[in-house]
């Protein structure tokens, strides 16, 4: 120990520095003039310390650090660390937290003889001017902790014990169920798990991170939770950098309406009859959603009348609004079929495919504009790869292995595109995982994942795989290529995020496509499941949908492996998973607003856990793809390439509407549905109205609208103008805009 | 109490710096003040100095440094280039004859010669300028102005754009959008149109006349009726306001100006722009950025900074025209008073290299360049920062972008404390941690 502290007083660089451990200094040598023989021979360890309890740094110091919030993002954690301290995130790197602390500016941060003197306790408790206010109080027990930890020494571990390593965490419990928000708080409890087996209760060093804070109080000095609202609620559970997750499930102490069911009004009669029919689908998705609802004490929300279904179903599925001509077809159709009929039908159509094309686009982040040559995108060769892979119901796997073994010019393989969106090796990694497993990678480059089990190995080992792809423009591998770890300044070993090493000389694309088929039936499934689920249903069952990790609970798990299983016995065909999800009950349910106010008095937490748990259908934006295929259909003038402003959410945008030509050329158009309308002058305004409102909004209107609107078509001025106008505000209004 | 000579430093006085300089303090000395220059500067930036909007004006391409406002008339030839420098307002302190007109209204200016950054590409130098941080393959950062806009938006009661493009916000290659991952919301409103075009006028923000007048008012009314049970939503609301209010019109109107003032700022697009930004800022607009297309000037410099064409007879290049567009609007900007609570930012993404190229012109060259800075808090009259004797790199003071961001954002009365939030949900503070506020700039 004392050799120790000898061989660091040589290595300070800073004369200055010696001042401050003077008095230290000269007791030292006095003591070793003294006692030179005794010193050598006594052992580092002093046994008497061990009976005290001998403070562990990975395991007791650390935990309290992050506990405390120094090694946080925002504070010395932070890639670059704070105020030139710089610890790992969160305590990943047990070994440089170590130096840092212990060894680094000459050891100044601990100091051995006077531990309360030491930088790391003066600062954190504020004794110093600390960017990071008071962190840890003086005589807490956790600072009583770090200080009897500098006092024994300020060692890595127990001398002479082998190190073992914290593997992860088990809370107790973590699914919780409660009556109502008046239960008393919950305990939790949190075990460590060691590298060699052994287990220890560190519920005293777990940080609680509610998702939202708002929602549940944490009590950390009784280490307990107690929900503040109803509804699904889930708390992170961290001890240093492991993370585990806690669900809360607080069902709604009253019902939220007892006349859902006593709701009356001839639309929903014939709904009601609709809940008769149970598709195989319906068996599939629903029990799983009432399973929770019931454990809520919520009612679902009866489904949406027929036209609204068939709005709904029809943007969801082919990107555009219904045509007058499908809406009779679908009215005609017999009450018990209507909704799975017109879902096979859309899901036949080219309008389908392409649509699906144009969100696998998006999944994929293709970079598909680039490419000047190709002015048109919808012709080009990766969009027109995937577009044939949709419409043969091609398995999943088989689509993705086709991507990372692509290999060419574009034009021989569409699927080099894949490798054409991403610029580099990382990037590469980066997409792979994003694209196949809705997994954020991205972390991983600087730093290991903070809340998931990535970590700068995986991340640059996966990036290694794809350093020797070539993109010239023709894609091929060649070997040689290498990305260097920013840790150790080497190459990275090439590494499949499984831990499957491959050699730097062989193409890793076979091993890539190996790992693809192995992680199908978890990891890869789960992502594009709740991809599905998402695009369908407004929300993923993990949210959010591209950050999947261990840490984030599905909300409804058992459903979502129900999904997936039954996926893998439809041959992972894309459309067949959104035929499942477009035949529940779940999809098919109306919005809140649809529900008469009398009826239902909503508060906004209730319909918040309505909407999360699929008892009411969440309205949503249209995308601006979807409301330019409908403008164009519903005024039967195709939007020039260049009018791209359909996006309504800037001042600019909202300008484009109003008065821009984007939609204003597509109303006066001479060749237009709206000069149709406005040159019929034998149709009654009635009829008039009624067209439009079934042409624009996809419904008829209600009297109050008849009303208004007749009163405004039966001007003898202006009634050009008027109906222009008219179209455009029913074109312009939220309805519109929105699916729901 | 210390004077601080950070040569060299980049980051200034920080507390890695202080812990490098050692045990001071266990010699009984304690340095509050030494370690906290923003403490200080709160006490002298009180809030009646704090500016009210903001002018921008971005000199796209990199100026060069010393044929601009930190000229080397010591230096040899190759270095010094084809331009004599000027005195200015300022005793003692000159700048390229290119500017007579800023030369007589220096001392309502402070020039800041030492910034220096290790970025020599224009997306990437355009990037640190105007956010403050270096690029990230991580995440591209908003600019400090869309980052002004969220912390003091009022766009639920504003008929006028907060935040103003002129002509738009083309920068730097083109690769930054302004607003990066904030709402849209916050991405500056593009005039889309050249000022010093006869028939400029602004996209969409005239109703075209069939459209005028009842027929707005009719779509509005319809509008209202159809979403009465929505939430009312306030770009909507704003869009209309700015269609129907005759302030709008004026305000983007440069034909209100009279033939005079106009050929003071100069008949040139940045002329035109910077009197386009004086009107918007008396209309209560608080963030403007005009952009100045040009200055990347590789080859040919006389031709481009000076002359504007061969064999021309008055000079009607970059520099004079930027001459007659700025001191004009710090003249009206002073005259109105208003240039007390209007920042004005005269900035480009780097300097240029010191020595001239075979092509009689000057290269990237980010470690030593210009800023002007001008209003609301800012000294009137001074010059902060040295470069060395050739313009190469720092000599006193220097000063990075992120200083510089840190700075403006304290003009402005925005906490560089303030966080914001990535959409994967990381806090990002807005300044960079290794930042400090210049507090020698504020008079």
């Amino acid at each position: 120990m004392f050799k120790r502290r000898l061989l660091r007083c040589s290595d300070w660089p800073h004369r200055e520095a010696i001042v401050r451990h003077l008095l230290a200094l000269v007791l030292l040598e006095v003591f070793v003039c003294i006692f030179p023989i005794a010193i050598v021979s006594v052992p580092p360890c002093v046994a008497a310390e061990d009976d005290l309890g001998f403070i562990d740094f990975d395991h007791t110091v650390l935990p309290i650090l992050t506990k405390s919030g120094c090694n946080s993002g925002a504070c010395h954690g932070a890639a670059i660390g704070r105020g030139g301290f710089q610890l790992s995130l969160f305590g990943q790197d047990p070994g440089k937290d170590f130096e840092r602390i212990a060894r680094e500016l000459a050891g100044r941060r601990v100091n051995v003889v006077e531990p309360e003197e030491s930088l790391l306790l003066r600062k954190g408790s504020e004794l110093m001017d600390h960017g990071g206010g008071e962190r840890l109080i003086p005589d807490s027990r956790a600072w009583t902790q770090v200080r009897d930890w500098i006092h024994q020494g300020a060692h890595r571990r127990i001398p002479g014990e082998l190190q073992k390593t914290l593997t992860g965490i088990v809370v107790t419990p973590s699914r919780i169920r409660l009556a109502s928000l008046d239960s008393s708080p919950v305990a939790i409890q949190v075990k460590a798990k060691y590298s060699d087996g052994s287990t220890n209760d560190m519920t005293e060093l777990a940080t609680l991170i509610p998702h939202d804070p708002m929602a549940v109080v944490i009590d950390h000095a009784a280490m307990s939770i107690q929900p503040r609202r109803v509804g699904r609620q889930v708390v992170l559970v961290r001890v240093r950098d492991k993370i585990g997750a806690i669900e809360i499930i607080v069902a709604l102490r009253e019902q939220i309406t007892s006349s859902v069911d006593d709701f009356t009004s001839g639309q929903v009669d014939e709904v009601q009859s609709q809940r008769a029919v149970t598709p195989s689908s319906t068996q599939l998705i629903d029990p799983f959603v009432f399973r929770q609802l019931d454990e809520l004490g919520l009612h679902a929300l009866p489904q949406a009348d027929d036209l609204a279904f068939l709005r709904r179903v029809t943007i969801d599925l082919c990107g555009r609004v219904p045509t007058v001509e499908e809406i009779s077809a679908y009215q005609l159709a017999p009450h018990e079929v209507r909704r799975s009929e017109v879902i096979d039908r859309l899901l036949a159509s080219e309008d389908a495919i392409d649509y699906w094309t144009d969100r696998w686009m998006e999944i994929l982040q293709a970079k598909i504009s680039d490419n000047s040559k190709r002015s048109d995108a919808s012709n080009h060769p990766y969009r027109q790869h995937i577009r044939a892979a949709l419409a043969m119901g091609s398995p999943l796997p088989g689509i993705l292995t086709g991507l990372v073994l692509a290999n060419g010019s574009i034009e021989e393989d569409g699927a080099v595109g894949f490798y054409l969106s991403a610029k580099d090796g990382r990037s590469q990694a980066e997409l792979f995982s994003e694209v196949m497993m809705g997994v954020r990678l991205r972390c991983a480059n600087c730093h290991d994942h903070p809340l998931d089990h990535w970590t700068q190995d995986d991340y640059h080992g996966l990036a290694a795989l794809f350093a020797g792809i070539r993109r010239s423009p023709r894609v091929d591998w060649v070997s040689g290529a290498a990305n260097i770890h920013p840790v150790t300044g080497e190459p990275a070993p090439g590494l499949t995020l499984d831990h499957f090493s491959i050699a730097p000389d062989q193409d890793p694309r076979p091993a890539l496509a190996e790992y693809i088929q192995r992680q199908t039936d978890s990891s890869i499934s789960r992502a594009w499941v709740n991809r599905a689920w998402f695009m369908m249903m407004g929300r993923g069952l993990i949210e959010p949908i591209d950050d999947l990790r261990d840490s984030n609970p599905a909300s409804h798990p058992e459903l979502l492996d129900a999904l997936i299983v039954d996926w893998r016995e439809h041959g992972y065909d894309w459309l067949h998973l959104i035929k499942s999800i477009a035949n529940s009950e779940a999809y098919g349910r109306c919005v809140p607003s649809s529900v008469p106010n009398e009826q239902m008095s909503v508060d906004p937490v209730t319909r918040a856990v309505l909407l999360e748990m699929y008892a009411a259908r969440e309205p949503r934006s249209l995308p601006s793809d979807v409301l330019r295929r409908s403008i164009e259909q519903i005024t039967g003038v195709e939007i020039a390439a260049q009018q791209s402003s359909v996006a309504q959410d800037s001042l600019a945008g909202k300008l484009e509407w109003i008065v821009g030509p984007m939609l204003n050329k597509s109303l006066s158009d001479p060749h237009g549905q709206v000069r149709r309308w406005q040159s019929d002058t034998e149709t009654s305004p009635l009829s008039l109205v009624q067209a439009i409102y079934l042409r624009c909004l996809n419904r008829t209107p209600l009297e109050s609208e008849q009303q208004f609107w007749t009163e405004q078509l039966s001007a003898k001025l202006q009634r050009d103008e008027i109906i222009e106008d008219m179209v455009w505000s029913l074109l312009t209004c939220q309805e519109f805009v929105t699916n729901h | 109490m210390f004077t601080v000579t950070t040569n060299g430093s980049t980051t200034g006085q920080s507390r890695r710096e202080f812990l490098r300089v050692g045990g001071l303090a266990s010699l009984g000395l304690t340095l509050p003040q030494w370690l906290n220059p923003a403490l200080a500067s709160t006490d002298r930036l009180t809030d009646r100095r704090i500016a009210k909007s903001c002018i921008l004006v971005w000199l796209d391409g990199g100026p060069s440094h010393i044929d601009t406002f930190d000229p080397k008339p010591l230096a040899p030839e190759e270095v010094r280039g084809p331009f004599s420098s000027i005195a200015t307002s300022i005793p003692g302190v000159t700048i390229s004859e290119l500017f007579p007109q800023m030369a007589k209204r220096l001392h309502k200016c402070t020039l800041i010669r030492s910034l220096t950054s290790p970025l020599g590409e224009h997306n990437l130098g355009a990037h640190y300028m105007l956010t403050g941080y270096r690029p990230s393959e991580v995440i591209e950062y908003p600019t400090w102005q869309s980052v002004v806009q969220q912390h003091t938006s009022s766009q639920a009661k504003a008929t006028l754009p907060q935040f103003v493009a002129v002509p738009n916000f083309n920068v730097g290659g083109g690769r930054i959008t302004s607003q990066s991952f904030l709402p849209a919301e916050f991405a500056p409103f593009s005039v889309n149109s050249d000022p010093a075009k006869p028939d400029f006028s602004v996209t969409n923000l005239t109703a075209p006349e069939n459209l005028s007048g009842v027929r707005l008012q009719r779509r509005q009314s319809y509008l209202q009726w159809l979403d009465s049970e929505q939430k009312a939503d306030p770009l909507t609301q704003q869009a209309f306001r700015l269609l129907q209010s005759n302030d709008t019109q004026v305000a983007f109107d440069l034909r209100q100006e009279s033939a005079d003032v106009r050929s003071r700022y100069g008949m040139k697009s940045i002329g035109q722009s910077c009197l386009l930004a004086r009107r918007l800022v008396e209309r209560g607009v608080p963030l403007v950025s005009v952009v100045d297309h040009g200055w990347d000037t590789h080859a040919d410099v006389v031709n481009r900074l000076r002359d504007g064409y061969v064999g021309a007879k008055v000079p009607v290049g970059l520099g004079p025209s930027l001459d007659q567009a700025l001191s004009a609007l710090i003249d009206d900007l002073d005259a109105s008073g208003l240039l007390n609570e209007t920042l004005v930012v005269v900035m480009g993404e780097f300097g240029r290299t010191p020595k001239w190229n075979s092509n009689g012109g000057r290269d990237h060259w980010p470690r030593a360049f210009s800023v002007l800075l001008a209003g609301g808090p800012i000294c009137r009259g001074s010059v902060f920062g040295s470069s060395d004797r050739y313009g190469e790199g720092p000599q006193s003071d220097p000063v990075t972008p992120a200083d510089l961001t840190h700075t403006i954002y304290r003009a402005l009365g925005i906490d560089p404390q303030a966080m914001l939030h990535s959409p994967d949900g990381r806090p990002i503070r807005i300044t960079d941690d290794t930042s400090r506020v210049i507090t020698e700039v504020f008079g």
